[in-house]
C-alpha cells in the first residue's frame, strides 16, 4: 500500500510539475487552431491584409508551421495586435507564434522574454536612387542630398555612416517618412534612405518604379526575425526546423511545384528531408512527413521569398544578403540528419 | 479570443487533481523534494557557486583544443570557453576542461557534469531536437574535403582520377565520397576504415592517395603530419557542416549567455575592437563600440551578467579574428583560410545580430 501510494503521490507531483512547463504544441494540437499575431506592417514582410487575405513572409511561415503541425496551411488564424503589442501577446500565451517579424537586437533578444528561432530577412539601412543618375554606390553620394526621417536612428545611422568613411554627402532631415519621400520625389535629394524593405515599399508605390533603383550598399544590419516566448524547448525545435526546413528545402532543390515527385528522389538528403528515410519529426511531436507537408503547403525560402518580397511581387527585392550560402548570401540551415 | 487561455485551463486541471487527491501531503513534499534537485536551480547559480565553468571540448585536436606539457589547454574551442568564463566570472581562467569523446558527450550535458560543448558534433536535426539539447548558433562553418600530398600534382577535387581515397567507413563520408565521383564521372577505388586515428597512418604508410573528411579534422591532420607543408587541403567542400557551442534544454538564460558570448566575439570583429585597442577604446565616440564596452545603455543584466560582460569577453580573448588566428593563422605553420568563416561583410557567413 505504502509503495502504490508513494507512485501515485510521484505521478501526481510530476503532473504538478509538468504546469510549470508550457507545451504550445499540444495547446495548438487541442485548439485545432495556431494562432498567429500580426501588426499592421510594411507589405510584404510580416504580415498584411490585401483583399482579405493576410500576406507576407511571416504570414506564410504561419501557415507553413500550420502544414507541419496539421498538415494543412489553412489551420491557422490570424491575431491582429496593436503595434507593441506582440510580445505581451506571446507571453501571455494569446497568440502561439508571430507573422510579425522582430529586429534581432541584444536587447530585444534577452531584455522581454522572447526567444529569437531565425532570421527570415536579413534587412539593413539602404539608399533609394533613380536609374538616371547613374550612381551605383553609396561612396558616389559624394556631394549629393540624401532625404531621410529625421531625430531617428536612420538619420543618426546615415550620419555616422558618411562621416566614418569620409563620404560628403548632405543629410537633408524630414520631420516625416512621407516628407522625405516627397522631397526625393520632386528633386531636393538624389536620394531616400530608410531601411531596404521600407524603401522597396515606396519605391513600388512611384508613377514608375522601374525607373528607380535601390543601392546594394547596406550602411546597418536589421535581422528581421521570427520569435516566441521563452520556456518551451519543444516548441523552440519545431519553429526553428520549420524555418530550417524552408532553407534546406531551396537548397535541395525541392519546391513546391515537384515536392510530389521529389519523394521519389534518390538523394539521401532530400529522402530524409521528406521523411522517406528515417523519422526526425517524431521526437518533436510531428509526423515523420513534416517537411513534405511543409513544402506542399506553402514552398520552399526561395517560393515564400519570390512571392513575397522578390520578383513576383510589386517590391521586387533581390536575394542579396538573403540568397543561400552557397550563391552568395548568408542563410544557412544545418542539415535534417 | 474568449475561450481561449491555454495556461489557465492547465493549471486548472492540475488544482482540481490535487484537491481530491487524499495524499496531498505527501505530493506537497515530493513536489518541494523535485523543485530542491539541483536540476532546478539556474546553470548561471550553480557555475556560480561552484566557482568555475566546466566545459566540455572535444577530444584533444590540433588547433581545437590540445593540452602543452605544463597541462594548459589552448585551441579554438578552449578559447571560447575562456570567453564564456570571463562573461560569467570577469575571469578567463575560471574554467575546467573536461574533453569528451563521441558516445558520452550528450549525456554528460544532460546530467549537469558539464555546462556546455564547445564545439564538437556537427549540428543536426538530430542532435539539435531529440538529446535533451540546443545549438546557440555556428561558430565554425566547416564541410569534408581531400587532402592529398603535393606529388600527386593536383590542386581541385575535380582533378582527382583514379586515385585510392582513404574516408571513414557507415557514415555519411563515404556516401559523399560516392556521390562526388559518380557526379564527376572520375574512376576512384575506395580505402575503408572505421577508426578516424587509421585514416592518417594508412595515408602515411601511402595505402592511399587522399583523404577525405571534414576540412577541419584535415586540418589538424596534417599539422600532426612530419610534413605538412608537402601536403594540400584541396578547396571543394562536398558536403556541409556546421559546429557550434550546445547547452542543454531547460534554461533560456543560459541559452542566451553562450549565444551572446559567441555574438560578441563576431560583433567585436565587425565593429573592430580586438584585445590590443580595447584599453584605448574609452574615449571611442562610435556607438556600436560605446555599447559594446558597457558606456553607453545597458545589457546583460536581464541575463544575470554584468554590464561590462563584453569588454570583459573581449580583453580576455579578443574578438573571433583574434582567436582564428591564434589558433589557425600563420603562426602555427598550417594557416587555415577564413573562408566561410570571414565575416558577412567581407564574404563570409558569420553574422551576429546588433548589441542594441
Amino acid at each position: 500500500m505504502l509503495a502504490k501510494s508513494t507512485m501515485l503521490a510521484v505521478v501526481l507531483a510530476m503532473a504538478l510539475v509538468d504546469i510549470a512547463h508550457a507545451d504550445t504544441l499540444a495547446n495548438v494540437k487541442a485548439r485545432g487552431t495556431l494562432l498567429c499575431g500580426a501588426s499592421p506592417e510594411t507589405t510584404g514582410f510580416s504580415a498584411s491584409q490585401v483583399k482579405g487575405n493576410w500576406v507576407g513572409l511571416g504570414a506564410d511561415y504561419c501557415r507553413g508551421l500550420a502544414s507541419v503541425i496539421f498538415n494543412d496551411p489553412g489551420k491557422v488564424q490570424f491575431v491582429p495586435l496593436q503595434p507593441g503589442e506582440q510580445v505581451s501577446a506571446l507571453i501571455s500565451g494569446k497568440i502561439d507564434a508571430l507573422a510579425d517579424l522582430i529586429p534581432w537586437t541584444l536587447n530585444s533578444d534577452t531584455e522581454q522574454g522572447l526567444m529569437f528561432v531565425g532570421t527570415m530577412f536579413f534587412d539593413g539601412q539602404g539608399f533609394l536612387v533613380t536609374k538616371a543618375s547613374g550612381i551605383k554606390s553609396v561612396r558616389e553620394l559624394a556631394g549629393k542630398q540624401v532625404c531621410v526621417q529625421g531625430g531617428g536612428a536612420e538619420e543618426a545611422d546615415a550620419a555616422e555612416y558618411f562621416d566614418a568613411n569620409n563620404i560628403t554627402a548632405t543629410l537633408v532631415p524630414r520631420e516625416s517618412r512621407d516628407a522625405a519621400v516627397a522631397g526625393y520625389v520632386d528633386g531636393t535629394c538624389a536620394a531616400f534612405s530608410a531601411n531596404s524593405s521600407v524603401v522597396a515599399g515606396v519605391r513600388a508605390t512611384l508613377a514608375t518604379p522601374a525607373d528607380h533603383t535601390i543601392l546594394p550598399d547596406l550602411i546597418t544590419k536589421e535581422p528581421l526575425s521570427l520569435a516566441i516566448k521563452q520556456g518551451d524547448d519543444r516548441w523552440f525545435d519545431i519553429t526553428r526546423w520549420t524555418f530550417y526546413g524552408l532553407l534546406d528545402a531551396e537548397e535541395l532543390g525541392v519546391t513546391q511545384g515537384n515536392v510530389d515527385e521529389s519523394l521519389g528522389s534518390d538523394n539521401i538528403s532530400i529522402r530524409r528531408l521528406l521523411g522517406v528515410e528515417g523519422d526526425f519529426g517524431g521526437e518533436i511531436g510531428l509526423n515523420k512527413d513534416w517537411a513534405y507537408q511543409l513544402i506542399k503547403g506553402v514552398g520552399n525560402y526561395a517560393d515564400l521569398y519570390d512571392r513575397n518580397v522578390g520578383d513576383d511581387s510589386p517590391l521586387k527585392l533581390p536575394r542579396g544578403l538573403n540568397a543561400l550560402w552557397n550563391h552568395g548570401g548568408i542563410q544557412y540551415s544545418p542539415p535534417v540528419r | 479570443m474568449a475561450e481561449i487561455a491555454p495556461m489557465r485551463a492547465n493549471a486548472d486541471n492540475g488544482a482540481g487533481r490535487y484537491a481530491v487527491s487524499a495524499l496531498a501531503v505527501l505530493v506537497a513534499f515530493l513536489a518541494l523534494l523535485i523543485s530542491a534537485l539541483p536540476a532546478s536551480a539556474t546553470t548561471l547559480d550553480t557555475i556560480r557557486a561552484r566557482g568555475k565553468l566546466v566545459c566540455g571540448s572535444t577530444d584533444p585536436l590540433p588547433g581545437f583544443a590540445q593540452q602543452n606539457k605544463d597541462g594548459r589547454w589552448s585551441g579554438f574551442d578552449v578559447d571560447f570557453c575562456r570567453a564564456v568564463a570571463a562573461a560569467v566570472f570577469g575571469d578567463p581562467d575560471k574554467v575546467e576542461f573536461r574533453p569528451l569523446s563521441g558516445a558520452s558527450r550528450f549525456a554528460l550535458l544532460q546530467t549537469g557534469d558539464v555546462d556546455l560543448l564547445a564545439r564538437d558534433a556537427a549540428w543536426t536535426m538530430r542532435r539539435d531536437s531529440g538529446y535533451g539539447a540546443s545549438y546557440v548558433g555556428a561558430s565554425f562553418f566547416d564541410g569534408q574535403g581531400f587532402l592529398v600530398h603535393q606529388s600527386l600534382n593536383v590542386v581541385s577535387a575535380y582533378e582527382l582520377a583514379k586515385v585510392r581515397v582513404c574516408v571513414l567507413d557507415g557514415g555519411d563520408e563515404v556516401l559523399n565520397v560516392r556521390d562526388f565521383f559518380f557526379q564527376n564521372q572520375a574512376a576512384y577505388s575506395e580505402v575503408l576504415y572505421e577508426d578516424r586515428q587509421d585514416l592518417a597512418v594508412a595515408y602515411q604508410a601511402g595505402l592511399c592517395d587522399a583523404v577525405s573528411a571534414t576540412a577541419s579534422w584535415l586540418y589538424a591532420m596534417k599539422r600532426e603530419l612530419p610534413d605538412p607543408a608537402n601536403n594540400l587541403i584541396l578547396p571543394e567542400r562536398i558536403s556541409k557542416d556546421s559546429f557550434g557551442p550546445v547547452v542543454r534544454d531547460g534554461d533560456d538564460q543560459w541559452f542566451n549567455i553562450v549565444k551572446w558570448t559567441l555574438f560578441t566575439l563576431i560583433d567585436a570583429e565587425e565593429v573592430g575592437i580586438t584585445a590590443d585597442n580595447i584599453g584605448s577604446l574609452a574615449a571611442a565616440k562610435t556607438p556600436a563600440i560605446r555599447r559594446m564596452l558597457g558606456l553607453q545603455g545597458t545589457f546583460g543584466a536581464a541575463m544575470g551578467l554584468s554590464p561590462d560582460f563584453m569588454k570583459n569577453i573581449i580583453a580576455a580573448v579578443g574578438n573571433y579574428g583574434e582567436i582564428f588566428d591564434r589558433n589557425f593563422g600563420t603562426n602555427t605553420g598550417v594557416p587555415m583560410l577564413r573562408g566561410q568563416n570571414a565575416l558577412w561583410t567581407r564574404g563570409g557567413l558569420l553574422f551576429a545580430p546588433p548589441v542594441e
